[in-house]
């Protein structure tokens, strides 16, 4: 009697243990990540304990289901994850590739009315030069934007003007001759927390866009 | 006339008494004990009256040898009887058997029924702890590896794995080998007689018994009765 209760125990024992799945790692990572901004990245890892996360850089490791970090280089990054049962006996581990890389403005786009035809746009101290056709103009660009022709300067790729994470005044300064008219008189931004692209300025009959690549 | 007879009555008492012996025995071993003097088996009391003289006096004690001695009152009026009395070889024997029995019942069903109950009971405990100090090891070791954690902490951590594993693998042992132990010995336990030891009263020709009782774990006293 007790050897057959037993033996159903035993039974009743390894259903339980069998009935156990298997941790399943899985990671959905986006493909881009801004240098020096703090992200939370998760997993879609099933049936684990716990989590440990390698981040492909000299940094620390992270365990935990979510991982706060902060990539600090630019560059490609294999982020590992290892999901463990319980006991962690078992595991499964997943990587995935990512870039790492700053934001730097790729063009502007300046729609409404205007009867300037020469403007200055720039970043705390900083003048964005801009390319027109195949003109680039270093410090101020030279044309007019209304409704139907808006004013679309390009930033070129050797610039690399960089969106800083901290806040920075935008300046729009309109000309005409030797008159300047402030557009947009330094306006505070802070990009840490605007990661909307274009970025997206109302001014004064007209709306200033920002358009931002990863590089 | 009244007095004199008063007087006459005491005399006579005071020579009576001048003709026997109070005797308080003192009896070293055994419980209660019943006293025969000259083949008349005595109350139960430790104070006697006797004539004086010489008396053949048997003792006899359960468990006991019986003791044989010889009164000599003298013309005491008073006088105290020693007497020491010796364990019987039958129950020096049965104390020397129930000491084996206990010892093989204990080898053959306490011990594994003990191992089996610790161990069982400590599994579900060291296993939890077993997994959550692996877990603990795995994690350390990976944050050790990234120089997270210092080298003593990493130490500790595997010392610890160690003594749990440890515990793990005693408490499973213990559970397989005391169950099996426990169920390959008990015919060999069920077949286990309690050794008894039966002795009869000299005196009152009953018997008395003792036996281990293996429920209680202590010896069971019984009388049987003879008409």
């Amino acid at each position: 009697m007790i050897m057959k209760r037993l033996n159903y125990l035993i039974l009743l024992g390894l259903l339980i243990v069998s009935c156990k799945q298997n941790p399943k790692a899985c990671l959905e990572l986006d493909e881009k990540y801004e240098v020096g901004r703090e992200y939370t990245l998760t997993s879609c890892s099933e049936n684990y304990e716990f989590i440990t996360w390698d981040f492909g850089t000299d940094q620390n490791g992270f365990i935990g289901d979510e991982a706060p970090h902060t990539f600090q280089d630019k560059g490609r990054k294999t982020v590992t994850i290892e999901a463990y049962s319980r006991g962690a006996y078992n595991s499964d581990a997943v990587s995935q590739s990512i870039r790492v890389a700053n934001r730097v403005i790729d063009y502007v786009d300046i729609i409404g009315e205007s009867n300037f035809n020469q403007f200055e746009l720039s970043f705390g101290t900083q003048e964005i030069p801009f390319l027109v056709g195949n003109i680039t103009f270093q410090n101020s660009a030279l044309g007019t934007f209304t409704e139907e022709a808006p004013f679309v300067g390009e930033v070129g790729n050797e610039i690399r003007l960089q969106l800083p994470l901290d806040r920075v005044s935008l300046s729009l300064n309109g000309k005409r001759g030797s008159n300047t008219s402030p557009l947009i008189y330094q306006e505070v931004k802070n990009f840490r927390f605007n990661t909307s692209n274009p970025v997206v300025y109302n001014g004064t009959d007209f709306t200033l866009k920002l358009y931002w690549k990863f590089d | 006339m009244k007095s004199l007879l008063y007087l006459l009555l005491l005399v006579s008492i005071n020579t009576v008494a001048q003709d026997s012996t109070k005797v308080r025995f003192f009896v070293k071993g055994g419980e209660k004990y019943f006293v025969r003097i000259d083949g008349e088996i005595q109350p139960q009391t430790n104070i006697f009256h006797v004539s004086q003289g010489t008396h053949e006096v048997e003792i006899w004690s359960f468990k006991q040898r019986t003791y044989k001695g010889t009164l000599e009152t003298g013309n005491l009026d008073s006088t105290n009887f020693f007497a020491e009395l010796l364990p019987s070889p039958e129950y020096v024997a049965y104390v020397r058997n129930t000491d084996t029995y206990k010892r093989k019942l204990f080898f053959a069903k306490t011990a594994p029924f003990i191992i089996t109950g610790v161990s069982a009971a400590a599994l579900p405990f060291v296993t939890v702890r077993r997994f959550n100090k692996h877990e603990e090891l795995v994690q350390n070791q990976f944050l050790f590896d990234r120089q997270q954690i210092t080298s003593e902490t990493m130490d500790n951590t595997k010392l610890q794995c160690n003594v749990v594993n440890t515990l793990f693998y005693v408490s499973a042992i213990g559970t397989v080998v005391g169950s099996a132990s426990f169920f390959l010995l008990r015919p060999y336990a069920n077949k286990l007689m309690p050794p008894t030891f039966k002795q009869q009263n000299p005196f009152t020709l009953e018997y008395m018994n003792l036996t281990f009782n293996q429920q209680i774990q202590s010896p069971e006293f019984g009388l049987t009765l003879s008409f």
